[in-house]
């Protein structure tokens, strides 16, 4: 090699790497080391292509030709960058890198804010458009059939009792609705085509009005005034007769039930028809 | 130095996932709030969307007047039902609230306990439309108030703005 400083020529490997006439160490360059030794036929560490170690022979010569005829290395390319230069780059990536993440969340964000926006419009026009629902009046005495169970309204009557007259608020009366519940097993249902009805309610002037709930009474221990079952909005009994408890106005004549029915067994979205029983309401009968 | 550097990144990294999926999950859970019908929410419930509000003030409520600085006012409600069962009074009924916590007294809320007065009170039916008053005092001065109420189906609160 050369040396970088006297430009003297030497064995770089007998001296180290010293130059014999100024004393400079000489660091070996990898790419002249590369240049140098390609150009005399020698690999990186200066061995030839047709060196054979001393005393070898036989085998291990047939060995190495078989194996030490590789392609020589490709030519190495070096580039120096400084470790500023290389902070710089790496910043400069990750900044790149967040601020497309940014603009990703930021479209993101967007596109979710106008399709909430847009759903929130149209299910609040849904919300808000008022729609019609089929009528289909039931006379007193008939039968209304739902899968299994078929019931129907008999009649009612204003209950009257001394101590339940304590607790009734002031201008009401209680009324007794009466139903009869057959259940049809031999029927085979179809969940899919039959009516279903929901829980039924009573209207009553302009009133919509819930049943006395089984579970109100039995918490202001009331149940014992009554010889019935369940004051339930839904008709799910056994065989038999059932009594559904309103409290009405004091003026009222007559009482409509009401059920909301849905021809899917998914019952989804407002009833497609509502069957209404009107009942005249009897007066002066005890409990 | 430079450990403490890759942590640091590291930990930055790790943020902003979090706050990544913090973000879908909050925009994801609006929609759903807001649609509940993607998770099947139209399938059962009370949809309740008010139609109209009308303010009244008055002054004296059946002849007993409001305390000092506040005036009885009716607040009517007019609601539509889209849902699949009825709204109960509780659901119609909802919340006054104003700027101030002492704009608004609420005096006609209670619950008496006795089965036959909630039996009493109306309920809005699936696919109806109906209004419900309430009687409220206001504090002198308040121009506006908010009403919120329930919607079980997308068990999220509505807001709306009276004028009084």
């Amino acid at each position: 090699m050369q040396c970088k400083r006297c430009k003297t020529y030497f064995d770089y490997e007998k001296h180290y790497g010293i130059c014999p006439k100024c004393a400079a160490f000489n660091r070996p360059d990898g790419k002249d080391d590369m240049e140098y030794f390609a150009e005399e036929g020698k690999d990186r560490f200066g061995m030839s292509e047709d060196y054979r170690q001393p005393g070898m022979s036989g085998v291990h010569e047939q060995l190495h030709d078989k194996y030490d005829s590789g392609e020589p290395h490709k030519k190495v390319t070096y580039s120096y960058k400084t470790n500023t230069d290389e902070k710089r780059g790496k910043g400069r990536g990750a900044l790149k890198k967040k601020l497309v993440v940014a603009v990703i969340i930021i479209i993101l964000a967007a596109a979710a804010a106008v399709f909430i926006a847009d759903s929130a419009e149209k299910r609040n026009k849904e919300m808000t458009t008022v729609k019609d629902i089929t009528e289909v009046r039931k006379l007193r005495g008939e039968y209304i059939t739902s899968g299994y169970t078929s019931f129907r309204f008999d009649g009612a009557r204003v209950m009257e009792n001394e101590v339940l007259d304590e607790f009734m608020p002031e201008g009401k009366k209680l009324v007794v609705v009466t139903a009869s519940v057959q259940k049809n097993y031999r029927k085979s249902p179809d969940e899919d085509t039959e009516m279903q009805y929901g829980s039924l309610y009573a209207e009553c002037g302009t009133a919509y009005l819930n049943p006395v709930e089984q579970y109100s009474l039995e918490n202001a221990r009331l149940e014992g005034f009554f010889d019935f079952e369940a004051a339930s909005p839904y008709i799910s009994l056994e065989n038999g007769e059932i009594k559904l408890l309103f409290v009405t106005d004091d003026t009222a004549e007559d009482i409509d039930i009401c059920i909301p029915g849905w021809s899917s067994y998914e019952q989804e979205g407002i009833p497609e028809f509502i069957c209404r029983v009107n009942l005249q309401i009897e007066e002066g009968v005890a409990s | 130095m430079s450990k403490g550097t890759g942590n640091s990144k590291k930990a930055g990294k790790v943020w902003l996932v979090i706050i990544v999926v913090l973000m879908l999950a909050g925009v994801i859970g609006n929609v759903l709030d807001e649609n509940p019908e993607f998770m099947g929410g139209n399938a059962s419930g009370s949809r309740l969307a008010v139609l109209n509000t009308d303010s009244e003030r008055l002054s004296d409520l059946d002849g007993i007047e409001a305390q000092e600085g506040y005036y009885y006012y009716k607040i009517t409600i007019e609601y539509y039902n889209s849902g699949s069962q009825a709204a109960s009074h509780y659901q119609l009924m909802g919340y006054f609230s104003g700027k101030g916590y002492d704009d608004i007294y609420e005096s006609d809320r209670y619950d008496s306990g006795n089965p036959f007065e909630e039996a009493a009170l109306g309920i809005l039916p699936a696919g109806k439309s109906g209004s419900i008053e309430r009687y409220i005092q206001v504090k002198d001065g308040v121009s506006s108030i908010k009403f919120e109420y329930f919607d079980s189906s997308s068990s999220g609160r509505k807001k709306t703005t009276i004028n009084l």
